[in-house]
């Protein structure tokens, strides 16, 4: 239904099961390791995403950073992939807050 | 039920959805109305602001008096294009012309010709282009307020789902009446 470019945390492995639950629902994700992949992945001009869903439960600087590196690089994009960011630890409200504040949805699982 | 991923497919799900109902219908407007007597829409009331709703944010539009009754008038014909004249002509109409008198502002009544209307429609894209920028929404202001061309003359056509909020004269919400693209 949707192409998802799926963005885990190369020090986790928690999350890997995403992409399978994803495939089951019917949409087609592409796993990067790590925001930095991503970019490459987004700077390639023929491959549109709908969504991007980035891991930011270890929410480090680091992240943060590149997450504003993603932010730019979506936008430069055409269509305009939206970004959703997720995290399986609570790090409470504010967290949110700042991802929704950048345009991005954000869950807790 | 128990895959804690579900919820991250029900969020791109309704991103999707969300992108799905952008493409078709356009970007939801809210328009507010001030002063609302007994009934709604009503002449004498006036257009206070208009509102671009996106994620729960309502993003106002930095418009002149003109410019929203311009609009209001757009959203009230928009299931077909209207003609800069046809336009100027509804805008005669007794709401335009008590426009904001239930407050005894007479001040706000603004007269358009069809020239002046094809300057406020360049205004209105630049207005909808800031905001949606602000929104973070990947829309073209010429997209949502169209130029379709007919038999005759270039008509203008909003493409955008529209809601009218009505409050009464000391600021306290009177009703919300929503309209579905058809």
């Amino acid at each position: 239904m949707a192409r998802v470019l799926l963005v885990l945390d190369p020090d986790s492995r928690d999350s890997t099961a995403i992409a399978p639950v994803l495939e089951r629902h019917h949409h087609t994700p592409e796993v990067v390791a790590g925001l930095e992949d991503a970019l490459r992945c987004l700077a390639k001009q023929d491959s549109p995403y709908s969504v991007v869903v980035i891991d930011l439960s270890r929410n480090r600087s680091t992240d943060w950073q590149r997450l504003d590196d993603v932010l730019r690089m979506a936008d430069a994009a055409s269509p305009r992939p939206m970004l959703l960011c997720f995290s399986n630890v609570y790090h409470g409200p504010a967290m949110k807050l700042k991802v929704e504040r950048l345009g991005a949805r954000f869950v807790w699982i | 039920m128990t895959d804690p991923y579900l919820s991250v497919v029900r969020e791109v799900d309704l991103l999707v959805a969300e992108a799905a109902s952008l493409r078709c219908a356009g970007p939801h407007f809210v328009i507010g109305h001030r002063f609302a007597g007994d009934g709604v829409c009503a002449p004498g009331e006036e257009v206070a602001f208009v509102a671009l709703r996106h994620r729960a944010r309502e993003i106002d539009l930095r418009l002149s008096i003109s410019e929203k009754l311009l609009l209001k008038a757009l959203a009230r014909n928009r299931h077909f294009p209207q003609s800069a004249t046809q336009l100027a002509g509804y805008m005669r109409t007794e709401f335009f012309a008590r426009h904001g008198a239930n407050a005894s502002r007479l001040t706000l009544v603004r007269k358009m010709n069809h020239s002046s209307i094809k300057v406020y429609v360049q205004r209105l894209r630049k207005a909808l282009a800031s905001a949606f920028i602000e929104a973070g929404l990947e829309l073209d202001p010429n997209h949502v307020l169209r130029s379709e061309r007919t038999i005759g003359p270039i008509g203008y056509r909003l493409r955008a789902t529209v809601a009218w909020r009505h409050f009464d004269s000391v600021g306290d919400f009177v009703s919300i009446m929503s309209y579905s693209p058809r």
